[in-house]
Order: structure tokens, then sequence, then C-alpha cells
């Protein structure tokens, strides 16, 4: 019998942005983000800072040097967002587990394994046993902060990574047998798309499609332009009529899909789109 | 600048109409003809009238989309802003834009209802307009009668129905008329004509201004890949369907038979005011002595008394709005539509207005629209 992977918790959501401080402005200003370290990384040509917002950890990567790696890479997948780590609290068995169930499974010199978004329908994992330093999230008596937990904008819950993915509901059922949970499907007629996903304690991933099979509505024309690759974050909130105002006074554009969901321009999100949501 | 005070009053934006609009109006014989929402398997809404496809879903209700993605307007009601169709929800999107009221023209039978003009049952196309009316009046503006104000439709297709809808809706409320703004394009008799005479005594008898939106007479005249694969020529021009009534409605005898009738053009820009109506005044005072115009009253003298310009983002007409006329002019914001600017309208409408002396900002951004539609502040 397969052994499940066994998820501990989402340790954060990678992205790629042009420029650290210009990202972090965005997610401090807007989102209420808590910066939890920054670093620098020079072998790589890049600086990383992880934030938390609301409780979902976002490590954002700049490039410095123009041929790094960090650069190479972003210019060739585009800013936006990148891949998904998962906290597990053995690697070697999280390796196990995915071997078992036929995914292929990378594992670097600093002791992190990782799996390839081709091999998890446009989903880029990342794996580890440890935790972040600095991570006072982890501090049992932590009190809420204001610009995390009562922030303006509502955040309620954790979030949703949205995965465009040419077969979003075989895509759900793999992801589902591999850690051990249910899918659940969903129709978000507003973007005209179809969800499959599996809700973890903390997160959700859910894999989504075009629901009539169109090129050129917000899933189709991401999988014809970016391929399968994550499409959005999205972050729920207590009162969408009242987070729309906070966004319009900061200057934040967005598009409005339908009563539920406000999409925040890509060129303001630092090329990775967001989602504000008041339903899941 | 624009005084923190004033009550913007926006003269155009639209209604998406809603899917019982019609169904539940339209009298029993009528359901199956009449406009009905059909939702497709692709996903789609559309409107069926008559047995066939017809009118728009939403047309180019894209506001606050990327321009990127202006192409794609609503496939259905539950992509688009609620506030296109919910009047509770507009009302929350005016408050977002900083937009106290509004006047809607309708969408799904064309900004003067000329989607119902080739109606096969003409008693029922009347049936429809009547039908739209009462949900504009009765449901859209009942609701929040300080911030809405009515705009009717009229079958003009048929002088004697169109002027018992004027007389009908005058004494529910109505504050305005939508109309085409060149009727001869729609093949029917020209401004010059009499044809239009017993409309325009009924308009101005009620003191009813006509609302003559740009395209509501048709398609801007211009090259046929401006109408087919390169529609931003299209859209640059249609202003010109705005100059075109302007001459028109000046060099007539409409003004002069209907002394009390004003008409707005309704998203036709300003900025070419100035100049047109300076070519129009030189034109008559040296060629109305050899053609049927008449010949005692300035052209831009008619102007002044009868004709209002509309803008939504227009530096050029509000720089040289003294050779307009200042109480000559009024805002709009086009919710939902492309040109629109919401969420931002009342930011960016203050970055046009910074050196407007404030008297003269609250006369086009709120007085000359509360005085020519007759719609005072509930607390005046």
């Amino acid at each position: 019998m397969r052994r499940p992977l066994a998820v501990e918790r989402l340790g954060q959501v990678n992205l790629f942005a042009q420029s650290l401080d210009a990202e972090l402005n965005l997610q401090q200003d807007v989102f209420g983000a808590r910066v939890l370290r920054r670093w620098g990384d020079g072998p790589a040509g890049s600086r990383h800072a992880l934030v938390l917002i609301h409780r979902t950890g976002v490590e954002t990567f700049a490039p410095t040097t123009p041929g790094g790696a960090v650069a190479l890479r972003s210019d060739g997948n585009g800013p936006g967002w990148e891949s998904l780590q998962w906290q597990v609290s053995s690697l070697g068995d999280a390796v196990t587990a995915l071997r078992e169930h036929g995914v292929r499974v990378g594992e670097d010199a600093a002791g992190r394994a990782f799996v390839r978004p081709q091999d998890m329908h446009g989903l880029a994992i990342g794996l580890t046993d440890r935790r972040a330093e600095s991570h006072d999230r982890d501090l049992v008596d932590r009190k809420p902060t204001f610009r995390s937990d009562e922030h303006a904008l509502g955040l309620v819950g954790g979030a949703t990574v949205k995965v465009v993915a040419a077969q979003p509901e075989k895509a759900a059922a793999d992801l589902a047998a591999l850690v051990g949970r249910e899918a659940y499907a969903v129709e978000r007629r507003h973007l005209n798309m179809a969800g499959h996903g599996v809700r973890f304690d903390d997160h959700a991933v859910e894999y989504v499609g075009s629901a009539t099979g169109s090129r050129a509505d917000l899933a189709g024309g991401h999988l014809v332009e970016r391929g399968e690759r994550i499409f959005c974050l999205t972050f729920t909130v207590r009162d969408l009529l009242a987070a729309r105002t906070f966004l319009v006074g900061r200057d934040v554009r967005f598009q409005q899909f339908g009563r539920h969901s406000l999409l925040l321009a890509p060129v303001d999100a630092g090329g990775a789109r967001i989602e504000i949501t008041d339903t899941d | 600048m624009l005084p923190p005070d004033a009550q913007i009053v926006s003269v155009d934006d639209h209604v998406i109409e809603h899917p019982n609009v019609w169904t539940d109006r339209l009298p029993k014989k009528y359901q199956e003809a009449g406009p009905r929402i059909e939702h497709r398997p692709d996903g789609s809404d559309v409107w069926i009238y008559e047995g066939e496809l017809a009118g728009t879903l939403a047309l180019n209700a894209v506001a606050g989309k990327d321009p990127k993605d202006f192409g794609l307007d609503p496939r259905s009601f539950d992509d688009m802003l609620p506030g296109c169709h919910d009047i509770h929800d507009r009302i929350r999107d005016m408050d977002l834009e900083g937009v106290w009221a509004q006047m809607c023209f309708p969408n799904m039978g064309g900004f003067a209802g000329s989607g119902f003009a080739g109606s096969k049952d003409v008693d029922l196309a009347a049936a429809c307009v009547r039908a739209y009316n009462d949900f504009i009046l009765d449901e859209w503006c009942a609701a929040y009668p300080e911030r809405q104000i009515p705009l009717v439709m009229v079958p003009y297709w048929n002088v004697e129905q169109t002027v018992a809808e004027i007389e009908r809706t005058a004494a529910k409320g109505a504050k305005s008329v939508t109309f085409p703004e060149l009727p001869d394009r729609r093949d029917l008799p020209s401004w010059h004509s009499d044809h239009w005479d017993p409309v325009l005594a009924a308009a101005a008898a009620h003191d009813l201004p006509l609302s003559l939106h740009f395209g509501s007479g048709g398609n801007p005249q211009a090259s046929p890949e401006a109408m087919t694969t390169n529609f931003t020529v299209a859209i640059s021009l249609f202003g010109l369907n705005s100059m075109s009534a302007t001459a028109e409605l000046l060099l007539s005898p409409v003004f002069h038979k209907h002394p009390n009738l004003k008409v707005a053009l309704s998203e036709g820009g300003i900025g070419w005011m100035p100049y047109m109506l300076e070519r129009i005044d030189t034109v008559w005072e040296r060629h109305r002595w050899y053609n049927e115009v008449n010949r005692d009253v300035r052209p831009s003298e008619l102007f002044k008394d009868h004709v209002y310009g509309c803008f939504i983002s227009d530096r050029a007409g509000v720089f040289t709005r003294h050779l307009i006329g200042v109480e000559n002019i009024m805002f709009e914001s086009d919710y939902p539509h492309s040109d629109s600017n919401w969420p931002q309208t009342r930011k960016l409408l203050e970055n046009v207005m910074l050196d407007v002396p404030d008297d003269e900002v609250r006369l086009m951004v709120e007085l000359n629209a509360r005085r020519l539609y007759n719609f005072p502040r509930s607390d005046a």
C-alpha cells in the first residue's frame, strides 16, 4: 500500500519579482505583511524576503545580478508565483511517499526535495523538514498584531493556491491520492472556471481550468500563454465591499468579477496575480 | 477645483437590464416572443427576442477591467459587476467612485431603443418599450429617487405612440427621453422635416430634454476596416455623430419651432464645440441668404439656449469652456463602459478641474444637470 505524503503545513508560497522593494511595499502597505526575514544570496544573484500575510508565508525572490540563477529563471518563466513549499516532519518519508506515487522528486545539496511543475500538473513543490528561522508564527503565545490579523482588508483563514491545469479534475485527484485527502469540486462561474482542489489544514491547492474549454478566458488564456502554472494566490476577506473601498483608497487597481472576486492587476501585484474573495 | 461638497451628477451611464425586466412586465401573450435570457451550454447568457438572438447582454460593460481585457465583454450575469444590473450594488459602486447621482441609458434594446425598431410585431415592440420604462421608473429609479434620474425610451418609429409614451411616462416622473441623434440615419425623416413636431412639442411641454447618445443614430461614417478589424477608428469618430447632430439641429427649424426644447449630446465630448460653433456661425453669416435656414438668430445663440455638451475626460473642452458656455456643459461617468474611469472617477475629475474656479466646477459637475433635468437636491 502506498503511503500518503504527510504535509505538516504550508511553509510559504514563492514569488519571483523584478524588484524586492516594490513587492515588499505592496505586501506591507496593502496586505499588512510582516517581514520575518530578509537576506541576500550572493551565489544565486538574488535578494529575498520572507513575509507573513495574515497566516500565509510568502517568499519573494528578486534578482540582483543579470546572469544570476534567479535572474535566468525569472527571465525564462517571467515574474509571478513560482512554487509552494510544504513542511513535512520527515523529508526521507516524504521522498519515499512521492516515489511510491510515481512522482519524480529531486533533492538538492542543501537537503531540500522538490517536485517539478511538469510532474504535478503545473504545481512546483519544495519540501523541507526544517522550519525557517525567525518564524514567530511558531510561538505558541504570539499575540495577533494589527498589521497581520486585524488589517483593514479583513483577511481571514488560509490562502488558496490556484493552479491552471489542462485536466483540473485529474490533477486534483492525483494530488488527493498523494496527500491522502479528499478532493473537492467547485464551479466558479464568475471566472468561467471549473475548480478541483484539495484542502489542507492551513491552505488549499485548487486546480482550475476554463469551464467551457475556452482558450481566451482567464484560465484558458493563462494556459495558452504560460502553460500549466500557478495562476493566482487567493486570500479570503470578511467583507469584500470594505476591502474594495480600502483598495481604492490605496490606488490599487483591481478587476471585479461578479459579486465575490477581485483580481489585483499583475502589474500592481509584481506580476503575481492575487485574488481577493469573500467566499471559498 | 472640485469642491468636496459638490455632488457629482453624471448624465450618461448605462443599466444592463436584468433577466426579468420584460418577463415580469409583458402581458402573457408576449411572454414567449418578448426579450428573455437564455443560458447557453458554453456558459454565456444571451438575449432572445421574437425567437432570435437579439440585443447585447453587456455591451462594453468592462468598467474596472484592464484595457487589455476590454475586448472581452462579460459573457454572463455571473461574471459582470453586479452593479451593472442590481440597483443596490450600483449605488455601492457609485459611492466607491464618488458619484452622487446618475442617469442611465438602456442597453439590450440599444441606447435609444433602436433594437425594437425592426420588430416583426410592432405592438410587441411598443409593449417592450413600455415595460422597460416601467422598470426604469418603478424599480431602478424608485429605489433611490435622489440618486437616479429617470430616462425613458420611446417607440420613435411611430410618432403617435411616441407622444403617448411621453405623456404616460411624464406623468410617472420621467426626466428625459433618449432619442436617436440623427433620425435620418435610421431611415426616418430628418430634423429638418415636420415629422417630429408632435414629439418635440410633447417633450417640450413636459419639460423633458432629449438625451441624444452618440451612436444612437447609427455608426459614424468611416472606412470598412473601422467597422470591422480596427474599431479604434470608429470609437474615435463616434463624436462625429454629435457634431453632425449639432449642425443639423442648429441649422434646422427645430429650436425655432420649439423654443422650450433642450437637447443633451450624451458622450459626444465637448472639445470640438468651440470650433464647430465658430464654423456654423461663419457658414450661417455667409450662406443663409440662399438656403432654407432661419436668417435672424445666430446658431451659437440657439446653442446657448438649447444644447448641452457632455464630457467624461476632455481637457480641451474644459480649457475652452468659456467659448462653449460653462452653463452648457455637464459631466458623465459612463459606468460601466470602457470610457469610464470607475472606480477613480472623482479623483480623476479632481485632476481635470484643478485650475477651474469652484463655482464653474459646481455648474459643470452638478448644477447644470440638476437644472436641465429638473432634479434638485432633496434639501434644496
